[in-house]
């Protein structure tokens, strides 16, 4: 059987239609989840000369994993193809799915349908011919008694069935491939409704642009479902839920579609998600995710010497806190007002409304590959140092925040032996703790603090936290020559750089050199060698982004994977 | 009594000659399964050159050393490493080594001290756990004994390090007197209370084992007996000089080397024990005495045990000179039952019949397949029965004399050829070796 898929696999790859809507329009109704490839020799030409997947090939562990017979066999099969019909796979690819692919499917039970329109009705005979020999062959050697090829008449056009799992029928230049037999059957003896079709087309102009391939998803039907009401009863008053990710769970249960392209090109790659939900109808409990208009949804992304990750979102605490009995189940209420009586005692003249209030909504993240010992007991696995970087909304949130901070250190001194010291680092004055060496804590017996050492600073409008002193040099050159622009419209920005995670291999490469000797028997010396070359992979992937954001007239949630110029 | 007149010595003769399947019994109980090229040389040198070979220091291959070192420092295996990459640190040194006895013994004493990451939730003392196994593997008992009490994993795993004066805690002394030394009837409760006394006052600081004098008792005890103010490596003392110890050990060695089915004759465990005591609890000898004896190659021991996981696992990498990577098939054994550094309870593995079961079987199989197939992508083509046989013209012959040296039913034999006639290429040699790894035959050690 797993050959059987391999072909049907083979199948996806060695072809693809011209209208965009046209293999489309022969879906069934039924499918919850539509793919549909308008272009797919562009597609797999794309993805074939992508920089990063072709230098990623160069990896022995990725030439080793070519060498498994299945990965093998699907080579062979193409060429099997190529030789058959005697073509190469660019031509056979347009000749019998030039007008592009669409596959159906129903998520609930699994059937699916892959309708593929070629541009040769003769070479799409002789290719489904191929196909059905092959997987008589195949058939042949799975099982002691072999299934037969079943035909079926549907009006003009005859369907051909092997076992429970392969399902085929050609008309003209269209082809059509099945893993269930009823499936196969609506899709040759029913015409989708014309409003369905549409549909999911709408999906299709949300998106834009010219994706090698997009999705669309029927939300509708899926939050129609016992579990998606369930979920939807769950999250609306989970405090959690609603500030992690409450505008995204907002903006996808507003909607009846969820529409996804990807789009691969020599600089890059790119996944956008949206849903058809607009800013202004979101939950106004939840207005802390969305920043007033005219205001940037963040600020840009820090980017210091040694960046490994940054992150850069909005989050109004001071919304959060005048929506909260909205926002919270009761018992989360509870513990929230515990919470904020016992802060109150170290807010004399102040309380946590105002601190809400002065903090502003700009919070930005970076981790850096700073991984030096800080203690003579440091924990053999590092991790990298991060910064935290607030934004005040009024001067004094600075006085206030401090002030918790400090008490907070103070509380845990007598247990930790924390000592505090003021250092001056480029020029600001930065408070820094050490925790004892000599102290036995029983709630840290791993020496987890070792990896600590807590620091803050006021840098301009900004508190600064980190979780050692040399983080806070890089970050706060990068503050001092950050371009004051006006932001970036998305609300959550993270990304991940290559060259950070590849400077990280190289002061750490212990994990990874361990990790390969017990993965694939390498010698310390080949583990060695093959681990600077997936760090220099790494230099050469760029960074990749994440972004949410919550538009006009859609939400929108998007990967982007920008390569290096010198990879491109 | 003479150590000659119950485990006398085995001497070749043409009576009872040496042969191709003793010495496959001997490299398999002495390791994990024999290459083809180990197997020869025992079949040429005979008994006495091959043990002598066994039991000599020979130090592990500089890569294989140097790769072992390296896997074990402190980032690569940091305290919080998982129990899969630990078990994979060892399997590695299993598979890569040149020390299969010693790796086999370290793995009876991990058995017998069984202590668990679980617990311990520690791997760099896991690995000190394992280093002290190592260590005195083939050497002197009671240092591993006195080593074991004072070891921080068995510390952790048997609550040493609550054990305070006034509120000792027992478990260390229960299980040193009935699983480490002695065995249950040789002790009675109050030694237990009593011996307890002794291990108190140690703690763990900052992942450090720290002896409180004041949390300590150092008032008289009396343990079988004796009086005095004794401390851990004193009931230690007072346990291995008991007679009963070295015939516990003795028992546990013969159902770990000999078999699974079979007890030793109470004249053979006392002469053994009689050994094991003069010789100062010297493991070296009194395993030289057991395994060269004609008993040990007599019919009532060859193939009376079921391989452990492990054993069937390395047994076919090695015999196919595999190249396959440590964690993955530490993986794949979790799932046959034999978790390294994570033995089930403070008793070890059940073993033996308990290895097999209808599930467990299925397993077995399946993982012969992985392993072989040249499918599976954690394995891939590095265990590929093809490439070891370079083009052989009888894979069934080269097959069968490396996994079960041509001691099988003449009927499976026929089976075997007959599908090797029909499949006689690629795939078909690697079904064959399936089908012989998935023989009952292969199940037992």
């Amino acid at each position: 059987m797993l050959r059987i898929r391999l072909i049907m696999f083979a199948l996806l790859i060695a072809t693809t239609p011209s209208p965009a809507s046209d293999p489309l329009s022969a879906i069934p109704d039924e499918a919850d989840l539509v793919i549909v490839l308008e272009k797919p020799t562009r597609f797999v030409e794309a993805g074939r000369s992508f920089p990063a997947i072709v230098s990623a090939l160069e990896l022995p562990a990725v030439k080793e994993l070519f060498r498994l017979p299945n990965v093998k066999q699907f080579f062979d099969l193409i060429a099997l193809y190529e030789s058959e019909l005697q073509t190469d796979w660019k031509t056979l690819l347009n000749d019998v799915a030039g007008n592009g692919i669409a596959i159906g499917s129903k998520t609930d039970g699994g059937a699916a349908v892959i309708v593929i329109d070629g541009t040769k009705p003769k070479v799409s005979e002789a290719f489904l011919n191929s196909v059905l020999k092959l997987v008589a062959r195949e058939a042949a050697k799975d099982a002691d008694k072999p299934e037969e090829l079943r035909r079926v008449k549907h009006g003009d056009i005859d369907s051909v069935h092997f076992g429970k799992e392969f399902h085929a029928a050609r008309n003209g230049a269209r082809l059509y491939f099945a893993n269930n037999e009823e499936a196969l059957h609506k899709t040759l003896l029913n015409t989708p409704k014309k409003t369905r079709t549409d549909a999911r087309l709408e999906a299709r102009k949300l998106l834009s642009g010219s994706p090698d391939a997009w999705l669309w998803f029927d939300l509708a039907a899926a939050k129609d479902t016992q579990a998606g009401r369930d979920f939807y009863s769950a999250t609306k008053r989970d405090a959690i839920q609603n500030l992690v990710v409450g505008g995204t769970i907002d903006a996808l249960g507003r909607a009846d579609f969820l529409a996804a392209g990807l789009t691969i090109a020599p600089k890059g790659l790119d996944v956008t998600i949206r849903v058809p939900s607009k800013r202004s109808e979101l939950r106004p409990e939840l207005a802390m995710h969305v920043p007033p208009a005219g205001t940037p949804g963040s600020l840009p992304l820090l980017e210091p010497a040694g960046v490994l990750a940054s992150m850069s979102l909005y989050l109004d605490a001071k919304t959060f806190y005048i929506e909260r009995d909205k926002l919270m189940n009761d018992n989360q209420k509870a513990d929230f007002d515990q919470g904020v009586k016992d802060i109150s005692k170290f807010l004399p003249g102040s309380s946590i409304r105002k601190l809400f209030e002065q903090m502003g909504p700009y919070h930005r993240l970076v981790m850096l590959d700073r991984v030096a010992p800080l203690y003579k007991a440091s924990p053999e696995q590092p991790i990298p140092g991060f910064a935290y970087i607030g934004t005040m909304r009024d001067p004094a949130y600075a006085k206030t925040a401090t002030g918790i901070l400090r008490a907070a250190a103070l509380i845990g001194t007598p247990s930790s032996g924390l000592t505090m010291t003021e250092q001056t680092i480029e020029s600001v004055n930065v408070v820094v703790y050490r925790f004892s060496e000599a102290k036995q804590l029983q709630d840290d017996l791993e020496g987890l603090r070792f990896q600590f050492s807590p620091c803050f600073a006021i840098v301009g409008d900004n508190l600064v936290v980190g979780s050692r002193p040399d983080v806070l040099a890089p970050v706060i050159i990068a503050l001092r020559t950050e371009k004051k622009s006006e932001g970036d419209p998305a609300v959550w920005r993270a990304k991940a750089y290559g060259n950070g995670v590849a400077g990280l291999i190289g002061k750490i490469p212990e994990p990874l050199v361990t990790n390969l000797m017990l993965t694939r028997n390498l010698s310390l010396k080949a583990a060695e060698a093959e681990t600077k070359q997936i760090a220099a992979w790494f230099e050469t992937l760029g960074a990749v982004e994440f972004r949410l954001d919550h538009r006009e007239r859609d939400y929108e949630m998007k990967l982007q994977w920008t390569l290096p110029e010198a990879a491109k | 009594m003479n150590i000659d007149q119950h485990w006398k010595r085995y001497e070749p003769s043409s009576a009872n000659p040496w042969t191709l399947a003793k010495a496959g019994h001997l490299l398999r109980r002495t390791g994990f399964g024999p290459t083809t090229s180990e197997l020869q040389q025992a079949l040429n040198d005979g008994p006495q050159p091959t043990l002598d070979r066994l039991f000599s220091e020979a130090k592990h291959s500089t890569d294989a050393a140097q790769a072992s070192e390296y896997a074990a420092r402190e980032r690569s295996l940091p305290r919080d490493a998982g129990g899969t990459q630990l078990a994979a640190w060892w399997l590695h040194r299993i598979l890569n080594g040149s020390k299969p006895l010693h790796e086999k013994i370290c793995l009876f004493w991990h058995d017998h001290f069984a202590t668990s990451i679980v617990k311990v939730q520690q791997a760099r003392f896991m690995l000190g756990h394992y280093r002290l196994l190592s260590e005195l593997a083939l050497g002197d008992f009671r240092k591993l004994v006195n080593g074991m009490s004072f070891d921080p994993a068995m510390m952790i795993w048997l609550d040493t390090v609550e054990s305070r004066k006034g509120k000792p805690n027992e478990n260390y002394a229960r299980e040193l007197m009935e699983l480490f030394t002695l065995g249950i009837g040789n002790y009675t409760e109050a030694d237990i209370r009593e011996a307890a006394r002794a291990f108190t006052g140690y703690e763990l600081l900052n992942n450090r084992i720290v002896f409180s004098p004041r949390k300590h008792d150092d008032g008289d005890k009396t343990v079988f007996g004796s009086t005095g103010n004794w401390n851990g490596d004193d009931i230690v003392r007072l346990c291995l000089a008991k007679p009963a110890c070295a015939e516990f050990i003795v028992r546990k060695l013969y159902r770990f080397f000999f078999s699974d089915l079979a007890a030793p004759t109470d004249d053979r465990v006392r002469t053994a024990a009689a050994l094991y005591r003069e010789a100062n609890y010297d493991a070296t000898t009194l395993l030289q005495a057991m395994l060269r004896s004609e008993h040990f190659f007599s019919p009532t021991v060859y193939r009376r045990k079921v391989k452990s996981p492990i054993e069937f696992a390395v047994g076919i990498v090695r015999g196919l000179e595999g190249n396959i990577g440590a964690l993955p098939l530490a993986q794949r054994l979790e799932n046959l039952g034999q978790q390294l550094f994570a033995p089930p309870s403070v008793k070890g593995w059940d073993g033996g019949r308990s290895w097999l079961n209808a599930q467990t079987l299925l397993l077995r199989g399946n993982l012969a397949s992985a392993l072989t197939s040249t499918r599976d992508s954690a394995f891939t083509d590095r265990c590929d029965p093809v490439k070891f046989l370079k083009g052989d013209v009888s894979p069934v012959d080269s097959l069968t004399k490396l996994f079960l040296q041509d001691d099988l039913p003449e009927s499976a034999k026929d089976k075997l050829a007959a599908y090797a006639d029909a499949h006689p290429k690629g795939d078909g040699i690697r079904s064959l070796t399936h089908l012989i790894c998935s023989l009952p035959e292969f199940q037992l050690a």
